[in-house]
């Protein structure tokens, strides 16, 4: 089945299976690894991409069903050598350790800011109750998503 | 540039797929094909494909995604009848300025369910059909006296109460379009469940009274449980008793000791047993003092 999607703001014709998910797709086939495998059941959040504007889990995506869609990956983000307010602030924040959960983290925090600018702390741990970090440094993803928040105002 | 992929060692075992731009289009794959299951937002249906090829169990050959039909998706309200597709996912219905009144229940039970990633993608339509019996808004839906509207594989529609649908294991081969409710201004309700933790997690069981107390007194009571190991029902004891009981506080207590045992035992725990008890009362109390707050 071929089908026509936008990742990352680019044109992509795929010609597919029809067995594939969007995660498959883009770690081993176009090789973005930055989006992570790791539940592999719709549970931890790392492999979170942004499907039309929201966060959405690659690993239960069928990828034949984002045709027509808009798929934003981790790589999508930083424009050459910038990062993206958001990924500078994990790193002013310290909000990474293992890193492993971070372009989760990162992907859901841009949907939430993408749709609402002035999240409160509320509306912060909302948005990211579907990304697991094992190393428990959700205060700092926290405080990181604040801080960039405020800085893109 | 094209990409062509090679069917290598995926998680899903070899599978067609469609992918139908209208409602008849499906109904027609859907009758014609053998093999076949369809897809809504794929929460349960993508993890089960690749759970059932870890065990070495044979898949369906083929999948009919509903995300190309148009006519699936969104919510509408017309007069006073709120239709929301099937295709409509959790987010939509939570975010949807129609849910007032005794429809903001369902906002209640949707900003619950599962995480953001999941209520972005799982639909209403999937949320139902699936037939689990531990699922959350099979509940409300009953309690809200909703229809479900089906177009059957020979591509006729038809209509059953929701309440129907899962006592009488009805309309298990059609194809779910939308789910109608009846906007109803005097009612009141409130939606409880309790999980095992205050961590995200499915729930251990759930509840959704719906009544009037326009003229001060419960009438027009349903009262839906959802034991979550088997499909809700209602408690018609405890509907009975809190039909023309005044809205005092003492209700709350009292309904305890009218609750049906029967349905009651079907939780297997005690602790399942204790926090249902808290449940009612809280959610007697919830409707009560909305009612002091008007
Ligand atoms: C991590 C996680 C947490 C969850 N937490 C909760 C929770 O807290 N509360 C809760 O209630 N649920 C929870 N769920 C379940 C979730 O709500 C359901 O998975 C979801 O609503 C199913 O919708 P879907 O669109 O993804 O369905 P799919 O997975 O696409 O389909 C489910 C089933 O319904 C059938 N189907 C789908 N649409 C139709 C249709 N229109 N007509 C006929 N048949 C159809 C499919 O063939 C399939 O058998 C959770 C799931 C996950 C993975």
């Amino acid at each position: 089945m071929r089908i026509k999607l936008t990742l990352n703001s680019k044109q992509q014709e795929l010609d597919l299976n029809g067995n594939e998910t969007l995660l498959e797709v883009i770690r081993d086939h176009l090789k973005l690894t930055g989006t992570k495998s790791s539940c592999d059941e719709a549970e931890c959040g790392s492999c979170t991409v942004i499907i039309n504007g929201r966060s959405a889990l690659s690993c239960i995506t069928m990828a034949c069903d984002c045709d027509g869609a808009s798929v934003e990956t981790i790589e999508g983000l930083s424009s050459g050598d910038e990062l993206h307010p958001i990924q500078q602030a994990f790193l002013d924040k310290g909000a990474v350790q293992c890193g492993f959960c971070t372009p989760g983290m990162i992907m859901s925090s841009k949907a939430l800011l993408d749709n609402n600018p002035k999240p409160s702390h509320e509306e912060i741990k909302r948005s990211l109750d579907g990304n697991l970090c094992r190393c428990a440094c959700y205060q700092k993803i926290f405080e990181a998503v604040d801080t960039a928040a405020k800085k893109m105002a | 540039m094209l990409y062509v992929f090679e069917n290598y060692n995926m998680l899903i075992n070899p599978i067609k797929f469609y992918r139908p731009k209208t409602v008849k289009e499906a109904a027609e794959l859907y009758s014609s094909l053998e093999s076949v299951k369809l897809l809504a937002g794929g929460t349960f249906v993508v993890n089960n494909l690749k759970a059932s090829k870890r065990a070495g169990r044979k898949t369906n050959a083929n999948l009919i995604s509903l995300k190309g039909i148009d006519a699936l998706k969104g919510l509408v309200l017309s007069k006073d009848v709120l239709t929301i597709n099937s295709m409509a996912t959790i987010t939509e219905i939570f975010e949807s300025s129609y849910l007032k009144d005794n429809l903001s229940v369902l906002k209640n039970a949707c900003s619950t369910i599962g995480t953001t990633q999941i209520r972005n993608m799982a639909t209403i339509g999937g949320n139902i059909a699936c037939r689990y019996t531990w699922t959350e808004l099979p509940a409300v839906l009953i309690a809200l006296e909703a229809t479900l509207n089906f177009t059957g594989k020979n591509n006729k529609p038809q209509s059953i109460s929701a309440e129907e649908f899962f006592l009488n294991s009805a309309k298990t081969e059609d194809i779910l379009t939308s789910i109608t409710i009846k906007h109803k201004p005097g009612s009141s309700c409130s939606y409880q469940r309790f999980t095992k933790s205050s961590a995200i997690g499915i729930p251990l069981g759930a509840l959704c009274i719906r009544t009037d107390l326009r003229s001060g007194s419960f009438s027009n009571t349903k009262v839906v449980l959802n034991t979550t190991n088997s499909f809700p029902q209602r408690d018609r004891m405890l509907e009975e008793f809190l039909n023309g009981q005044k809205a005092s506080d003492g209700v709350a207590e009292s309904s305890l000791n009218n609750i049906d045992n029967d349905l009651f035992e079907k939780f297997i725990n005690d602790y399942q047993k204790h926090m249902f008890k808290i449940s009612i009362k809280n959610a007697v109390k919830q409707i009560i003092k909305g009612l002091k707050v008007k």
